[in-house]
């Protein structure tokens, strides 16, 4: 018998037992609640989609095909007309009905709707206003990595999800693929001794530089203002001249390069391979005390994010974590751990080590197992069932994207900055404390 | 102050006092001094003026204090510009006792570290029109206070110039009163001087009368200094609110507090702090060297708008970022900002400066950006910046801003505002707009005091009597509730939790405000998570679980683990499974009591739980328990429990109860320890294990030989072969005989036995030995089993015979062969051929065809001539397949002959399909039985679908080299390709893929496949191959294809042209691997790009 095996069966024994437990459902529709509490026999689970891009069609579509038969989609909010009429179709045709119902503004949907929790996938800077209106409404979230785009919106939404007791999971689903997994296990018991020094290599930011400006009214069907929402005003945009290519469907994907709605590729992939380099040295619910990094930012057209960086980290426990474009690392994309016996270095790519012995050795049942999961949305429907804590909860989210907004900060101001983990501050630097926070347009807070 | 902190205050200054006088300043020094100060003030003092000299250090204690303490007291007794009180007391420093003084001397203190409530008292003397004076080390406090910093104008961070130089000042400002003393004159002086450096020195904020002479060489050369030490300032003043600061670098060394122009410089900046002496103390504009810079940079900016690049906007950032590094440069760049926003600009332009001014603005900023902030188009952009500035005047312009405006929408961002910069003193005017039918307004009020998230907030929220959003003001206030806990007044959070609780009616909003009471209320929090869960509100249920699945209170988890029995059999599931999901993991012993209750589903959760907060404690009671117990699924549950209770002391208990005194008598217990010892992989087991092999209950005894199978190791072959002399039974054979085959050389083992065998005198156990030796072979005991064949006991002579007939090797091959035609009985003759068929399957080399045909001929009965046309099956080769196609209607041995028929085509259809098609057409045709004929359509339907694919090859093992990748390892020769290495037969599917992973799974990896083709003619054919991922192919050892790439699988992907030589074509192959898929396929075909003619496969 297998460890793996042994594993699995706990684990599948130890899901069933709680969901079974006694009589008393954890799920309950709050359509069903009110009457002296009185509990409807449904197990249903309603959830929508927030965000119908090519992220958000993507999770959508990975929540449909656990062909769980609790779990129904019931309405679709889009600030592109065309998006969310495509995302209803994809629902209608699984359920074989037209019954999803379309939004444009979503929190007209949390009004109206009876919802057990909501999947998004948004622009970053649209994160923690969303979070926060669904975490009022006690809504459980799956939603996009990087968790949020300051890091006082991402302590709000902790501390929201947190009051609310609310489940969420993050789209950081590297945690839930074996190789990564197997990866971090291994250096959190010690199979390369004591870490002092990680690297985490994240994308080129390719997008450097970036095309003209193509300023144009906005196109029907595309709600501008919206899509802005808290970001500072700023005239309906054509990013990359797709708003008119695909019809008016919207400013996709390369809103990544504005630092008004994203960090570039460093903040998106810090959800990533910081969070796992984070998974492996048990670091993954505190911060670092000291950054100090370098950047380059694009110099023409209408991008303004860094694509070159390189910063480090110093931990209260001595570790030094370096994060760089994937070109200047030894080994490129991914986390790689040094430790006094060797090295072991995890990516998409798979998983290595300075000896492959290393990665053949096994993890008894007193050591440190970490959360194992086998597939990253149903693990999120799971915990909505059981209550359980996710395998990339909320507040795991925040810690490893603080890391890039902290890079970001760092190199944005110059100076080595101290951090106080536990407080959220930098030790004396206002300047660098009034960053913690993004301003919001009037009529917006969170 | 209470009195009696008053009463010690005095008491610690009367012994500071005397100690300075009795100890340090000698009478000498004292008489140089009143010598030295100045008879009169500089200007007559207004009205008495009193001093609060501070003599404290918590860090380095300058021997120089009570020099300064003296010279000080005397200067104010001779001038009468002062008197002075001394005090080393921190609490002094409050607003009410401040009152009655004119000015603070900070004399040489280090390291002070205000409270924050002392930190406003120091700061709002001075603002209020008092004064500050700091001596020296005057400069080495306040690290952890940010604008105390900023008020002493610089924070020590080292001394090039120690105390042993003499060094030169130059006098900044002649003409300036406070340096009047000085007589324009520079000066050189033994003293020690601190280090100036930004940002704490500041030449915008503060004005520097004197300054190091860095032009005198000793100076400049001093140990350590660097280029920016250039302006190294030594006195300075500044204006801060409506008071003023003093500050003087000198006083290190004794002699200081003699030195005349130095005394009456003191007295000067002492009667200027106090505000008796008028000075100009306004900043001096130093001019940027950038300024030139910073004006092109902002022509191209002004040039831009919403449909314009953004290069020039990219430049000025840069820039902004550069200046910031000084203060001079910030200063300018921000003056320059200014002006262009307060020129006729468009408002894509004023976003623009407006978000560098976020970054360089300071209060000059304030005044022009307050004006925005009234206009709907401007009032936004003004506050992203506004919300930045590090600046008390922001938040008066935001608040007026707040009361001037009539837009509600500008309002709405202003409130937000105010709440992000946590301005409190808005809190009463915010409070108004929580009642708003506004919801904008309403939400913005609500959003900005749950941001703000203090008490006086959270008032605020709970008087609040909103028309709309109600439910958002319960929320903010639970949010309150979160962040005052976090400050650590959890009473206050409770009463904010409890009020919450009891008037909303919202599920959500009432579950938040419980899980924050029950973390604030300790008292009663067990008390609340007792009728939550007993009681009807399903939510509140919910709620309550949660939080004890999740609470880190372990004292809160223990009283309720220890009120168990008082819950209902569901309650108490319920329990148990959050016990179980918190990682305290505690309240084992009081759920080790449940495994006895009367309901099964308690008894199950309790087991389900330990499984999680299990420790050693539990181990005897789950073994136990899992022997026991009849019902399967509860059986279960205890043993999973025992298998999954974490921790290497479970391990250790497990051992030690397998083999305790106390289970001697209770064998099951003892094989579910030892099961769960062998799950868990427990280290250390086998010796245990060899122990209870002692055990008087042979279950036991049967249980440990069992689990050695899997456990023993390399290690334990000594052990085992005593065990085997000890204990000899098939178990143990089996047990020795699995722990060979996990052994990389079994020649320790074969010695060990062999040696073990000649001393033992038990006829049964002598037996055994001989059965697992004869699966081990071995030269040593060949010799053995030919001695004891020899022997003239029956017993023995029968086992080395059985012994003989498993050896693995050859030795025996003709002693088998005679024995099975002349054995002495049919026993021993038909064991003898069965050995014999054995022997030639796995020896008989090249012609072993021919060998089982003529042992088919030697064989005289029926029952032997079966035996080997039964055995044929696993000869595939020409002969036997012709022979068995001629024997197959032989009635005695039809049956068996079917089988191998098919048996042997199915591996000749790999190697030489145009025989075996045509032979299984002309049986289908023929009357053979049905099996044979089903049998030989389902070879041709295989043959078919093999169509061009060569399916018969060798595969090697998996090899790679430390870190090499794919790319790399396609150029690097490991074992096989130097005739090394050792092969075995691949498995190949029914479309002709060859599966790498059966060489080894994982990634970076190489493996090679090899075959023979053996060819009737000359002839050319074309290799037509797929790879995942790289592949290079040798023919007769020469490279005919080579593609080092990284992709998946694609059959024909590559095609190589090759000549075959009439006779046998040795075809070898390499494929790489990167990660994912492995895998090869080759197709060999004539020129119509079917399978070619006239060769046969053999990869033997």
């Amino acid at each position: 018998m297998s460890e793996k095996k042994l594993n699995r069966r706990s684990f599948i024994k130890k899901a069933s037992a709680v969901s079974a437990v006694a009589g008393l459902p954890f799920i309950i529709p709050s359509s069903v609640l009110g009457k002296d509490g009185a509990v409807s026999p449904s197990n249903r689970i309603t959830i929508a989609q927030i965000g119908c891009g090519g992220m958000g069609t993507g999770n959508m579509n990975s929540f449909l095909n656990l062909n769980n038969n609790a779990l129904q989609f019931i309405s679709v909010c889009d600030v592109a007309k065309n998006h969310a009429a495509n995302a209803k179709k994809s629902i209608d045709n699984k359920y074989g009905n037209s019954s999803c119902r379309i939004y444009g503004d979503f929190r007209e949907m949390l009004e109206k709707e009876d919802l057990n929790c909501v999947s998004h996938a948004l622009p970053d800077h649209w994160h923690a206003p969303v979070a926060l209106a669904c975490a009022r409404k006690g809504i459980d979230m799956y939603g996009e990595k990087p968790f949020a785009r300051s890091i006082k919106e991402g302590r709000a939404m902790c501390n929201a999800i947190t009051q609310n007791n609310l489940i969420w999971q993050t789209g950081s689903w590297q945690r839930s693929v074996a190789h990564f997994h197997k990866g971090a296990e291994l250096v959190i018991n010690g199979r390369i001794g004591k870490v002092e020094y990680v690297e985490v290599g994240l994308p080129n930011g390719d997008a450097g530089g970036g095309p003209q400006v193509c300023l144009e009214p906005a196109p029907s069907g595309f709600d501008w203002d919206m899509w802005l929402g808290p970001a500072p005003y700023r005239p309906a945009q054509n990013f990359n001249g797709k708003l008119r290519k695909d019809g008016g469907n919207g400013p996709h994907w390369d809103w990544r390069w504005i630092l008004d709605y994203s960090g570039g590729q460093m903040t998106d992939w810090a959800g990533h391979h910081i969070d796992i380099a984070h998974w492996g040295l048990g670091l993954e619910r505190t911060g670092p005390v000291e950054i100090e990094g370098k950047g380059k930012y694009a110099t023409g057209g209408i991008y303004d994010v860094p694509f070159a960086y390189d910063f480090n980290c110093k931990y209260a426990n001595g570790v030094t974590m370096r994060v760089a474009n994937a070109a200047a690392l030894t080994h490129g994309m991914g986390a790689c751990w040094y430790g006094e016996k060797g090295w072991i270095h995890v990516s998409r790519g798979g998983l290595n080590a300075s000896d492959p012995k290393i990665l053949k050795e096994k993890i008894g049942p007193g050591e440190t197992l970490l959360y194992k999961s086998y597939n990253h949305h149903e693990n999120f429907i799971d915990c909505v069932k059981t209550r359980k804590e996710t395998i990339a909860p909320s507040e795991v989210a925040h810690r490893s994207i603080s890391v890039g907004l902290l890079g970001e900060i760092a190199m944005q101001t110059g100076r080595k900055l101290k951090w106080d983990p536990a407080k959220e501050v930098f030790v004396g630097d206002a300047g660098a404390n009034s960053m913690l926070m993004r301003q919001y347009r009037s009529g917006w807070g969170i | 102050m209470n009195k009696i902190k008053r009463i010690i205050s005095l008491a610690v200054l009367i012994v500071f006092i005397s100690s300075l006088n009795v100890f340090a300043v000698t009478e000498d020094e004292v008489a140089k001094m009143r010598e030295a100060i100045p008879a009169k003030p500089v200007v007559k003092p207004a009205k008495a003026r009193k001093m609060l000299m501070f003599d404290l250090c918590i860090g380095f204690k300058h021997s120089s204090i009570p020099y300064w303490a003296q010279a000080i007291d005397i200067m104010g007794e001779k001038t009468g510009a002062f008197s002075v009180e001394h005090s080393t007391d921190m609490t002094v420093f409050s607003d009410e006792n401040l009152k009655q003084y004119d000015v603070i001397c900070f004399n040489n203190t280090t390291s002070l570290d205000p409270t924050p409530s002392q930190r406003e008292a120091i700061l709002n003397f001075i603002r209020s029109g008092k004064g500050i004076v700091g001596i020296h080390a005057a400069a080495d406090n306040f690290n952890n206070w940010e604008e105390g910093k900023r008020l002493m104008g610089n924070i020590f961070t080292g001394h090039p110039w120690t105390s042993g130089g003499t060094w030169a000042f130059k006098i900044t400002e002649p003409d300036h009163p406070l340096t009047k003393s000085f007589e324009g004159k520079d000066f050189k002086l033994n003293d020690e001087i601190y280090r100036t450096d930004p940002p704490y020195y500041d030449r915008t904020r503060q004005r520097v009368l004197v300054s190091l002479d860095l032009s005198d060489p000793a100076t400049k050369n001093a140990g350590g200094v660097k280029p920016s030490d250039i302006d190294t300032g030594i006195t300075w003043i500044k204006r801060v609110g409506k008071g003023r600061l003093f500050y003087c670098s000198l006083g290190h060394q004794h002699h200081v507090t003699w030195n005349k122009p130095i005394l009456e410089h003191y007295l000067a900046g002492i009667q200027y702090a106090i505000g008796d002496l008028k000075v100009d103390d306004s900043i001096p504009v130093v001019e940027s060297a950038r300024s030139a810079e910073a004006i092109e940079l902002l022509n191209m900016v002004k040039q831009y708008d919403w449909d314009k690049n953004q290069e020039p906007l990219h430049k000025m950032t840069l820039f902004v970022r550069d200046c910031l590094n000084n203060p001079i440069d910030a200063k300018m760049v921000e003056t320059k900002l200014l002006e262009v926003l307060n020129s006729d600009v468009n408002i894509a332009v004023k976003d623009y400066i407006c978000r560098q001014l976020a970054v360089v603005g300071s209060e000059v900023s304030v005044p022009l950006l307050a004006g925005m902030l009234s206009a709907p188009e401007t009032s936004d952009i003004a506050r992203y910046a506004l919300e930045r500035i590090n600046s008390g005047d922001v938040d008066v312009v935001l608040f007026e801003a707040l009361k001037n405006t009539e837009n509600d929408k500008i309002k709405s961002g202003v409130i937000a505002s105010l709440g992000v910069r946590k301005y409190t003193d808005a809190i009463a005017e915010i409070k108004k707009y929580l009642n708003s039918d506004n919801e904008n307004l309403a939400v913005s009020a609500v959003y900005a005091l749950s941001v703000i998230g203090n008490e006086a907030a959270a008032d605020a929220l709970l008087e609040a009597q909103p028309k709309v959003a109600k439910e958002r003001v319960f929320d903010a206030l639970l949010a309150c509730g979160q962040k005052i806990a976090h400050t650590g007044d959890v009473e206050k959070a409770s009463k904010i939790y409890s009020k919450v609780y009891r008037l909303s009616k919202d599920d959500t909003i009432r579950k938040g405000a419980f899980i924050g009471l029950i973390k604030t209320d300790k008292a009663n929090s067990s008390a609340m998570i007792k009728g939550a869960i007993e009681g009807d509100d399903v939510a509140m249920q919910k709620a309550a679980i949660q939080t004890l699945s999740q609470v880190e209170d372990k004292s809160l988890l223990l009283t309720i683990a220890g009120s168990l029995k008082s819950f209902s059999d569901d309650a108490k599931v319920l329990i148990m499974a959050a016990l179980a999901e918190n990682s305290s993991r505690v309240g084992e012993v009081q759920v080790l009591e449940f495994i006895k209750n009367k309901s099964q589903a308690v008894r199950i959760a309790a087991y389900d739980a330990l499984a999680k907060i299990g420790t050693v404690k539990s181990v005897s009671s789950l073994a136990a328990a899992g022997a026991e117990i009849r019902d399967r699924k509860e059986k279960d549950a205890a043993l999973e429990a025992l298998f999954s209770m974490p921790g290497k002391a479970v391990d250790n208990e497990i051992l030690k109860l397998i083999i305790s005194e106390d289970n001697a008598g209770k064998e099951m217990v003892v094989i579910e320890l030892i099961n769960a010892a062998v799950a868990r992989q427990v280290e250390g087991l086998s010796d245990v294990l060899f122990t209870a092999t002692q055990s008087s209950s042979r279950r036991v005894v049967v249980a440990a030989v069992k689990s050695l199978m899997t456990t023993a190791g390399a290690e334990d072959v000594t052990a085992m072969v005593e065990l085997l002399a000890d204990k000899p039974s098939t178990n143990t054979e089996n047990a020795l005989t699995v722990l060979a085959d996990r052994l990389d050389d079994k020649a320790e083992l074969i010695a060990k036995i062999a040696a073990r065998y000649k001393s033992l005198n038990n006829a049964q156990a002598k037996s055994s030995f001989l059965k697992v030796m004869g699966r081990l072979g071995g030269d040593e005991i060949a010799v053995i089993l030919k001695a004891e064949y020899a022997s003239s006991d029956a017993a023995l002579k029968e086992a080395a015979f059985r012994a003989m007939t498993e050896w693995p090797g050859a030795d025996f091959i003709a002693n088998m062969k005679s024995l099975a035609v002349s054995g002495k009985d049919e026993k021993t003759r038909i064991l003898a051929l069965r050995g014999y068929l054995k022997m030639i399957r796995e020896h008989g080399g090249k012609d072993r065809g021919k060998k089982i045909i003529d042992t088919f001929k030697m064989a005289e009965r029926e029952e032997e001539k079966r035996m080997v046309i039964g055995a044929m099956g696993d000869f595939a080769s020409k002969d036997v397949f012709e022979f068995l196609i001629n024997n197959m209607n032989n009635s005695n041995f039809k049956a068996e002959a079917e089988i191998s028929i098919v048996n042997v085509a199915k591996v000749l259809a790999g190697r030489c399909p145009e025989v075996v098609l045509h032979t299984m057409q002309q049986i289908i045709d023929s009357n053979a039985g049905d099996n044979v004929k089903k049998g030989a359509r389902e070879v041709i339907d295989k043959i078919n679908k093999m169509g061009a694919f060569i399916v018969d090859w060798k595969i090697s093992k998996a090899y790679s080299d430390n870190g090499m990748k794919c790319k790399e390892l396609f150029n690097r020769a490991f074992a096989p390709e130097r005739n090394e290495g050792s092969w075995k037969q691949a498995i190949v599917s029914d479309d002709g893929k060859i599966d790498m992973d059966q060489a080894e799974a994982g990634d970076s990896l190489v493996a090679y496949l090899k075959t023979v083709i053996i060819s009737s003619v000359d002839q050319e054919v074309t290799l037509s191959m797929g790879s995942d991922d790289g592949m290079k192919v040798w023919l007769n050892d020469e490279i005919v294809h080579a593609n080092n790439v990284e992709r998946g699988l694609t059959r024909g992907s590559d095609k190589a042209k090759v000549k075959l030589k009439k006779g046998r074509n040795e075809l070898f192959v390499k494929i790489t691997q990167n990660s994912g898929g492995w895998a090869f396929c080759l197709e060999i075909q004539q020129a119509d790009g079917k399978r070619a003619q006239n060769i046969e496969v053999d990869s033997e």
